[in-house]
């Protein structure tokens, strides 16, 4: 993980600020940063969210492929998550340290969607144990300064790739991969929190193109896509849970900390909150332990706070929706 | 060892015949399954063997072993020069290993080193990590690196859980300084039968599951103790969801089971000690 | 010194008013708990509070720490450094070696300029060190010889006989008789077996 130097003298001033209920930037301990949420910021994905969490800034893209679906669940289609880590995000990316947090992202990511109910995996069936929609989650991190000194800089090796990104608009309905693009352009603490959020808004943007099996006398089947483009499905994101990271300081735990608090803490608890409130996955993260009764007023924290993000975020959604095509699109120089 | 695939036209892919096999007993057998797992005491603990110092190559070494099955053997080497230079100078890295044996668990046996293989091994090796980096005093060994493997023998429930405590009791028979043992304990909750998300006062959090409990919950969580000092130094748990209450009321269970787990270890550690003084 | 039963890592031994924390122990929360599985040990020194230890029989698991004397063997040389393995921390082989580096300076106390690290050290050379730093993210542990007591110990000649010393920097091969330059340690007459 990122991670910045403070001096002790730093630290003692965060932890006793904490101790207050008074943070460095102004916010209460169960306080979040003003989020940015952006839907349906790259064109070429099923669907895609931006979200900017302070200094955090995350991009996801949706698209969709069709597989076979698993053997022990015939009648289901699958997400697929990969997150690739490069340097370009923080140096500490670099090499393995980047492999081992895409890994751990990864596989936080997988434990929260192979819960059952988060997703209906069963309406990504096309046709049982023969085709679903397989959603593959690509992750990949990079920092890229979103400047337009940076953007403009034709030797920066990503420019090119960004500008083709944002620039083209060219409907793929290839093999439909509902591919999850991440990129993580900013590392500023909270990492897991955001890409939850990221993850739920690009869910809540994707389309899927509506096809029919079409069977004939010989038993072939065919499958046929719609001609309509805007005749599509949509996921029901109502379960999907949001990733609540509680740092502990001190005697009291923050939520959505900055990079320098988490550096002042050394355990953590990761949960999955649902918009109703149920917990689906929890875990232990960073080199400290936690007392028992303080896990548990994390437990109780972390519900209240995943219930109002969840509704906000649901609300923003909704307005965003509401705009249509009329709105007008930020992107990344926003 | 070469097929000749000439001769023996198999198809490209195979399957366990567990898959086919399971399904219709889903139906008339699983109620007997279920009926018979009933009974079981939800708080009631697996007995637990452990063993310490048993291998001779490694410096600390332990086995332990759940009653249902569950074999984890681990080892432990003292500090030794940190590989590459850098990073923290103050303080000593914790290196874990997590293999499964390729024979470990029921049904086909998975390809040694195949992509799925090594992603579940990583993700349990960091697990383990996790829970075992608050026990030892890191402190104590700067510009060193510790090392624990774990290899899981046979995988018959709880098996991290397994795991965290072998390792402990590895480290500790190492002669390495620590500040308490780390004790695991796993926990799963079976899927109601009856509606969803009612009344959350009855949810029957089973201790130590076995295999076959575990492949048919809703929801597990495993959960690494340090008894002395009463800190938790792992939680890992996710499923279907539930209220944050049943959450909370399975911690305090398996809080519980790990300091009911304790003595034995504590035993164990305390056998090898003096096996070791003696011989 | 008692000898008690032995204690498992993690156990509460006592409180921290009745005694202070020794080796294989550690205090939190003002009691004091073991970290080695081992035995307990209570050592009543005059006056002040008893120290608990906890000790195990097998060779503790040593690191070697600053201002710790160990013993190391030269790998390698250039003009600014030699390259050591560390073998033994004061009387106790390490279980692996670790690796030193004696910078040109820290190889004697006086006149550091005139060094030469090839008339201090040659490879294969059993050297007495002191350690006088970790050192940082790029180097390893720092050693110096910069003491009268530290040095060259154990040298061999081309011919591949033990030299003998025969004065601060100088060392002779009692076959040959060719002398040798080292940074010969004085090794005090206690630690020399006849």
């Amino acid at each position: 993980m990122a991670s910045v130097v403070l001096s002790d003298a730093e630290k003692l001033y965060i932890i006793h600020g904490v101790q207050e209920d008074l943070r460095v930037d102004g916010r209460g301990c169960e306080d979040y940063r003003c989020a940015e949420v952006e839907t349906d910021v790259v064109s070429n994905t099923s669907g895609s969210a931006r979200v900017k969490l302070g200094h955090t800034d995350i991009l996801v893209g949706v698209k969709a492929e069709m597989g076979t679906p698993k053997l022990e669940k015939p009648d289901e289609g699958y997400l697929e998550f990969f997150v690739d880590c490069s340097a370009n995000a923080t140096p500490e990316f670099e090499g393995r340290g980047g492999e081992e947090l895409g890994t751990e992202i990864a596989s936080t990511l997988y434990r929260i969607f192979s819960s059952e109910g988060s997703v209906d995996l069963k309406s990504l069936c096309i046709n049982p144990g023969e085709h679903c929609w397989v959603l593959y989650v690509d992750v990949l991190n990079d920092q890229i300064c979103t400047t337009a000194e940076c953007f403009n800089n034709p030797s920066h090796q990503f420019s090119g790739a960004w500008q083709s990104l944002i620039g083209s608009k060219v409907l793929v309905l290839r093999n439909h991969t509902g591919t999850f693009c991440y990129q993580l352009l900013e590392c500023g603490g909270n990492l897991f929190d955001a890409i939850s959020i990221t993850v739920k808004a690009a869910l809540f943007n994707t389309r899927i193109p509506k096809v029919r099996v079409l069977e004939d006398e010989e038993g072939s089947k065919e499958i046929e896509l719609s001609d309509d483009p805007y005749d599509c499905i949509r996921l029901n994101v109502e379960d999907v849970p949001c990733i609540v990271t509680l740092n502990k300081i001190g005697y009291r735990h923050v939520v959505d900390a900055t990079l320098q608090e988490e550096a002042c803490s050394l355990a953590s608890l990761l949960i999955a909150i649902t918009s109703k409130g149920a917990l689906t996955c929890m875990k232990k993260i960073g080199k400290g332990s936690l007392d028992p009764e303080s896990i548990f007023e994390m437990m109780e924290t972390g519900k209240k706070v995943g219930k109002s993000l969840h509704a906000s975020l649901q609300k923003v959604l909704d307005e965003e929706e509401s705009l249509g095509t009329t709105r007008q699109k930020v992107g990344f120089l926003g | 060892m070469p097929l000749d695939h000439r001769r023996l036209r198999g198809p490209d892919e195979s399957q366990p015949p567990e898959l086919w096999a399971a399904q219709p007993r889903d139906g008339g057998g699983g109620e007997a399954e279920e009926s018979g797992a009933a009974p079981r005491d939800p708080c009631a603990l697996r007995p637990l063997f452990a063993r310490a110092g048993l291998l001779s190559q490694a410096e600390g070494s332990a086995y332990v072993e759940l009653s249902g099955g569950t074999k984890v053997l681990c080892a432990a080497w003292g500090p030794r020069e940190a590989a590459e230079p850098g990073g923290a100078v103050a303080a000593g890295r914790l290196l874990c290993d997590f293999r499964r044996a390729p024979f470990c668990a029921r049904g086909a046996r998975p390809r040694p080193g195949g992509a799925a293989e090594r992603e579940a091994e990583r993700e349990a090796a960091a697990a383990l990590r996790e829970a075992l980096e608050p026990a030892v005093r890191l402190s104590r060994y700067p510009r060193a690196r510790l090392a624990v493997s774990a290899l899981l023998l046979q995988d018959g429930g709880s098996a991290l859980a397994a795991a965290i405590s072998a390792a402990s009791l590895a480290l500790a028979d190492a002669g390495v300084e620590m500040y308490d043992l780390a004790v695991g304990c796993a926990l799963c909750r079976p899927p109601r039968g009856d509606g969803d998300g009612d009344g959350s006062a009855a949810e029957p959090w089973l201790l130590q599951p076995g295999e076959a409990e575990e492949r048919g919950s809703a929801a597990r969580l495993t959960v690494a103790l340090l008894p002395a000092l009463n800190q938790v130094s792992a939680v890992l748990g996710g499923g279907r969801g539930g209220e944050p209450e049943g959450w909370g009321r399975a911690l305090r269970l398996g809080v519980e089971g790990c300091q009911r787990l304790y003595p034995v270890l504590r035993h164990c550690l305390l056998r090898a000690a003096r096996r070791r003084d003696g011989a | 010194v008692l000898a008690l039963s032995e204690r498992p890592a993690g156990e509460r031994l006592c409180s921290t008013e009745e005694a202070s924390a020794g080796s294989g122990t550690y205090a939190r929360h003002g009691s004091i708990f073991a970290s080695l599985a081992g035995c307990l040990q209570r050592c009543a020194e005059g006056g002040g509070l008893p120290v608990v230890s906890v000790v195990r029989d097998a060779e503790a698991q040593l690191l070697p720490g600053v201002g710790a004397v160990v013993t190391c063997k030269v790998c390698s040389i250039n003009s600014r450094f030699a390259k050591v393995n560390i073998l033994y921390v004061g009387s106790t082989p390490l279980k692996s070696t670790f690796r030193g580096t004696i910078r040109r300076e820290d190889i004697r106390a006086t006149e550091k300029d005139k060094v030469e690290v090839y008339k201090s050290f040659r490879p294969g050379d059993i050297v007495l060190a002191k350690v006088i730093s970790l050192g940082d993210a790029q180097s390893n542990y720092l050693l110096s010889t910069a003491e009268n007591e530290l040095g060259v110990v154990v040298a061999r000649s081309e011919a591949g006989v033990q030299m003998v010393p025969i004065s601060w920097c100088e060392m002779q091969c009692p076959q040959t008789h060719t002398k040798d330059f080292r940074k010969v340690a004085r090794v005090q007459p206690q630690f020399l077996q006849t």
